[in-house]
């Protein structure tokens, strides 16, 4: 796929590579189209060269393309803000990374939907170059968030509970397994549905303490004693209900807006019981991480959990760049499996 | 044999409608505090929602019936027991679970008062220790704002929204207030302005204009204090500057408070709540709360704190003033229970 172009007048040897790109906003199946351009093949200093292996097609992708995402990229840009690719070589003075290193990206609106690319040391981190493909194509945004949501807000001992909605979202279910793993309990509320005693199986294997329908919450008849955290992606009645549940002291913390409702808090619970809201983004922590340390200490804990199994890989619809159409507006309609690209 | 007094007091029996459940009952009172207690003749006390929703049994904590009204006012001792740190004359007030202001005697022990500054308007001094403190530990608590920094809040016309006023032009702070449109809109405003407002805007006002008005001052809003609710709730925290705060002290609308996704996601806001009579009480907030209620008192005596417009009635006519105070439309009713002119009050006992 890697065609080497020689120019007759230049020691500088360039690459053609394809990749997906949005000129101008717009519905993404119709936005994004694939085209070919030639880079460089070698790094400048503080540069990377990087293959990328796997990308997956994100709500927050879909966004940006239509133009309704906070982070908006110079245009024409290429789609996709998460995946993982392999350091192909490195230009003078780049220090983080080295050939044959994993890598993902450092910020968002990199674009990660093309098979190679130029792009800055400090745009890219390195990850565990063990973890297999279909964790390391979604390490970077869904497993951190359950992560730092579970970890930055409240400091939860053993046996303390966690509530969240959309409990069968991505996010969900690393926080229902990280609850597991960390020894608190999880309380988790999904949509009523056919296969209902199919899910709550899958969320029970996966450590779910418990699995109630919306309806249930609204119904109030289960208790749930010492709830510190709710975790809250849809917004609407459901978050009211949620915030019913906390404990004095709680915190609820919204990571999504599924309902495009907003967030609704009773009064009680806000001024008597001290509960507080607050709102989690991936990006923002991302952006105002100083060091890297923090972020290092994460990636470990994370992929150890992952390379022993006692977080379970996620399911996917694998796609080839060609299938872009396809891959995107499955992306748009059909929410059972992440489409991903495989770049390789 | 114990001497006794005769006083008359407002009093439920049992919960339930206020305008059916309260009567004006006369009591005995004990005419002879016992160690650190002291008599105290009671001057004034309003009706706050927070009696309504007492009265009601709608209130998070449930007081032991019998129960006699009331949840501020002011009053003066007129007879101290031994021991007591009082002295006759003394103005005085209740901070505590329970609050029985609404009787024009009663025995209060030592621990349970507060001494008010005796310079301080008998309106005013009657509804300090909620009002007031609310605001100022909503502006001095949750957010370090700077002078010139702006603070936005709904039911601006409130007790507690007419103390933020006051206080964040004694702080430095800008006020952007909001208020619901009414009749004679333009006299509130003056009015607010007087009482040392910048900003003053309807809802309807504020959700056409804020944008742009948004633009001309230098730095959003820190803090947004809440006592509405609703829609309200969100129109006041989707202004906030990153990672502002959202205080939320009352819910008249009734609603549950509303928040954009946005504003928590991207934009970083916190959303906190604060009851005045809990935060008081908690252990690590007692130095704290002295200080807030000397600086309020301090502000009430310079003058830097205004009383709100009340009508004055007398406890006879409780079931007026309740249903007024039910209705919401009129301004805050305040029980005359005892002249504050009286000397000859000794005579009684």
């Amino acid at each position: 796929m890697l065609k080497i172009l020689s120019l007759r007048s230049s020691i500088q040897r360039a690459a053609s590579t394809r990749q997906l790109v949005y000129e101008g906003y717009g519905n993404p199946p119709e936005a994004i189209q694939l085209k070919s351009v030639n880079i460089a093949e070698n790094p400048a200093a503080g540069e990377v060269l990087v293959k990328w292996i796997a990308a997956p097609v994100n709500p927050a992708d879909l966004n940006q393309i239509q133009g309704v995402y906070p982070v908006k990229p110079t245009l024409p840009a290429v789609g996709g803000n998460e995946g993982f690719g392999k350091v192909i070589s490195v230009g003078s003075n780049v220090t983080s990374v080295k050939e044959g290193d994993h890598v993902i990206p450092n910020k968002s609106g990199l674009g990660t939907w093309r098979e190679l690319a130029l792009h800055s040391e400090s745009d890219v981190f390195q990850i565990d170059q063990n973890l297999p493909l279909e964790y390391a194509s979604v390490f970077q945004v869904n497993p951190p968030t359950a992560y730092r949501m579970l970890k930055d807000f409240i400091n939860l001992k053993k046996g303390d509970t966690v509530v969240q909605n959309g409990a069968n979202s991505a996010v969900g279910k690393h926080v229902i397994q990280i609850c597991r793993i960390l020894g608190f309990k999880s309380v988790n509320v999904v949509r009523n549905r056919d296969n209902l005693d199919e899910l709550v199986k899958e969320l029970k294997n996966l450590g779910a303490d418990d699995v109630i329908t919306q309806e249930e919450l609204y119904g109030r008849k289960k208790k749930f004693p010492g709830v510190k955290l709710a975790l809250n992606c849809v917004g609407g009645r459901s978050s009211l209900f949620l915030a019913s549940l906390l404990d004095h002291g709680g915190c609820m913390v919204t990571y999504g807006g599924m309902s495009k409702q907003p967030v609704d808090c009773p009064t009680g619970p806000l001024i008597f019981k001290d509960i507080s809201l607050r709102g989690f983004w991936m990006s923002r922590w991302y952006d105002i991480q100083k060091t890297p340390e923090k972020r290092q200490d994460m990636y470990k804990e994370l992929a150890e959990w992952m390379k022993s199994g006692e977080i379970v890989k996620q399911e996917f619809v694998n796609n080839r760049l060609d299938d872009h159409v396809k891959a995107i507006e499955n992306a748009q309609n059909k929410h059972d499996k992440k489409q991903l690209f495989l770049l390789d | 044999m114990q001497k006794f007094i005769q006083a008359r007091a407002l009093i439920y029996r049992k919960f339930g409608d206020p305008r059916e459940v309260l009567e004006l009952e006369t009591i005995n009172v004990s005419a002879e505090p016992g160690r650190e207690e002291c008599l105290i003749e009671w001057l004034a006390s309003p009706i706050n929602p927070l009696d309504i929703n007492r009265i009601q049994g709608n209130y998070a904590l449930k007081s032991e019936l019998p129960v006699i009204g009331g949840s501020e006012g002011i009053g003066r001792v007129v007879k101290t027991g031994s021991g007591s740190r009082f002295k006759v004359g003394d103005h005085v007030t209740i901070f505590s679970a329970e609050t029985p202001f609404w009787t024009e005697y009663s025995i209060v022990n030592d621990d349970e008062l507060v001494h008010l500054d005796e310079r301080i308007p008998l309106d005013l001094a009657a509804t300090l220790m909620i009002n007031p403190p609310t605001a100022w530990i909503m502006l001095q608590k949750y957010v370090k704002l700077e002078k010139g920094d702006y603070v936005i809040q709904n039911s601006a016309n409130s007790g507690v929204g007419r103390s933020v006023i006051e206080m964040c032009k004694v702080f430095g702070y800008q006020s952007i207030n909001i208020v619901r449109s009414r009749p004679n809109i333009e006299q509130l405003k003056t009015e607010l302005w007087r009482i040392g407002a910048d900003h003053v805007f309807t809802e309807e006002e504020f959700k056409e204009t804020s944008k742009k008005f948004l633009k001309s001052i230098k730095t959003r809003p820190k803090l947004a204090l809440n006592g509405v609710g609703g829609k309200s709730a969100l129109q006041i925290s989707a202004v906030l500057e990153r990672s502002g705060t959202c205080v939320t002290y009352g819910g008249m609308s009734k609603k549950a408070h509303e928040f954009t996704t946005s504003a928590l996601v991207f934009n970083d806001i916190q959303v906190r709540g604060v009851a005045v009579g809990m935060w008081a009480r908690r252990e690590e907030n007692l130095d704290e709360w002295n200080h807030c209620i000397d600086q309020v008192q301090k502000l009430a005596v310079a003058g830097k704190l205004t009383a709100i417009p009340m009508e004055k009635i007398r406890m006879s006519e409780h079931k007026k003033a309740i249903k007024k105070s039910l209705e919401g439309r009129s301004i805050k009713q305040l029980f005359i229970i005892n002249s504050s002119t009286s000397t000859s009050s000794n005579s009684h006992l």
